[in-house]
């Protein structure tokens, strides 16, 4: 469910980029997942496939790198990577984290058929 | 020689170097020039040339097949590189500044967070799974608030019950229907906003979605983000769906006065917080029994004198 959704924001925001670039069809997408969004990359992939059925970017290879989680301790400025289940400062041991990195979902390129 | 078409290169050693190379062929008529084009090992493709025009049909390695009409004039060479007519392939970069997906949706909330505090109303984002008791704790919260100044946006997929149930509580009530959307959006608030009345508002709760998965990482423009936990959920949800609670402000553990019935670990509860979040405010309370919302309603009262410049 959590991935259906991330992965729809994905696909709209492809065939946003897709048609301001006057891509006809996408086919190959290139982005990256957050390591604290928590999500499966295979359950991903097979979300994008299914969000993607009707749009311009339905078939399109989609290539994930995994971003990691930076943070700074809102408590004692220490920055550090949290992990998924775990947001303790490893200097005072406070879990109140401001997460710089590691929260969002990246777009980083897509190829495909231009309009000459 | 092209293995495809069998026709010969002008120089086998250009043809053999790499994708790229040259055509001869004499069309009828007598008119002879070659074309340069590049394709992909493997990847074949047919002339038939007629006089003026003619036509390409031939397939990719990506499987399109396509073919190209145009005319050209006796020994008029051409140059082309294939792709699916009239396209080219292309690879859009996207600006670096502009790649979060999701910082799309964190702008627009950014948006209403800023007119909000204007307007010193305080905004609540108020997340669970389903049957924690989102709906029960607004009626409760809306009877003891002053009438007038609370408003509820409600967010459900499909059914408009929970707005129903709601309404006559002396509060505005707006049902934001997401369809088979799992979470709410910032763009889906701001919408909902333009048809509320917020003169003489003090509060305005969103009912999200009941998920917890999904609306955690949905930033709504709220000032405060509320967790609900119920007991009948189980002690382990805060380890299961760190996202949720890692996000909340505000966490509510609900249905308290089920405690002597039900075997519920708040030690194990605060013990999970301890890695995930510090920094919230954990309080209990009976939202349909009553016990524990005076602290409720004090916590949000305080928070709104101490944070918002307008009130």
């Amino acid at each position: 469910m959590h991935e259906l959704s991330l992965a729809q924001s994905l696909v709209e925001r492809v065939e946003a980029e897709a048609a301001k670039a006057a891509l006809l069809k996408v086919t190959r997408v290139e982005a990256s997942l957050g390591s604290l969004l928590g999500v499966e990359k295979d359950l991903f992939e097979e979300a994008f496939a299914i969000s993607a059925r009707g749009a311009r970017c339905e078939g399109a290879r989609l290539e994930l790198r995994a971003e990691g989680a930076e943070a700074r301790c809102r408590a004692c400025g220490e920055r550090y990577e949290p992990e998924w289940q775990d947001f303790q400062c490893p200097a005072c041991g406070l879990a109140e984290p401001e997460i710089l990195k590691g929260r969002d979902l990246f777009l980083y390129a897509l190829s495909g058929e231009q309009a000459n | 020689m092209c293995g495809q078409c069998g026709c010969t290169p002008e120089d086998e050693s250009e043809a053999s170097a790499g994708p790229s190379h040259k055509h001869p062929h004499v069309h009828e008529g007598g008119e002879a020039h070659s074309h340069e084009h590049s394709h992909g090992e493997g990847e074949g493709h047919r002339h038939v040339h007629g006089q003026g025009g003619h036509s390409h049909p031939h397939v990719h390695g990506t499987s399109e097949a396509h073919s190209h009409e145009h005319t050209h004039g006796a020994g008029q060479d051409h140059d082309h590189v294939h792709g699916e007519s009239p396209t080219h392939a292309a690879r859009i970069v996207v600006d670096k500044a502009r790649a979060g997906v999701l910082g799309v949706n964190s702008k627009a909330a950014d948006k209403i967070r800023e007119a909000m505090t204007r307007r010193g109303i305080v905004l609540v984002n108020i997340t669970s799974g389903p049957g924690s008791g989102k709906t029960t704790l607004l009626k409760s919260t809306l009877g003891a608030l002053e009438s007038g100044t609370a408003a509820v946006l409600v967010g459900d997929l499909e059914t408009e019950r929970d707005a129903g149930r709601l309404r006559g509580l002396g509060a505005q009530v707006r049902q934001i229907n997401t369809g088979k959307g799992c979470h709410l959006s910032a763009a889906q608030i701001a919408q909902a906003l333009e048809n509320l009345e917020l003169e003489g508002l003090e509060f305005v709760f969103i009912e999200n979605v009941g998920n917890m998965a999904c609306p955690a990482e949905f930033d709504l423009g709220e000032h405060v983000r509320v967790a609900l936990l119920s007991l009948p959920e189980g002690d382990d949800k805060v380890a299961k769906y760190p996202g949720l609670f890692a996000a909340a402000d505000v966490i509510l553990l609900n249905k308290i006065d089920l405690s002597r019935v039900l075997p519920f670990d708040e030690g194990l509860v605060k013990d999970d917080l301890s890695r995930i979040n510090t920094r919230a405010v954990l309080l209990r309370l009976s939202a349909m029994g009553g016990q524990g919302l005076d602290e409720w309603i004090q916590w949000l009262k305080a928070f709104r004198a101490a944070k918002m410049p307008k009130a």
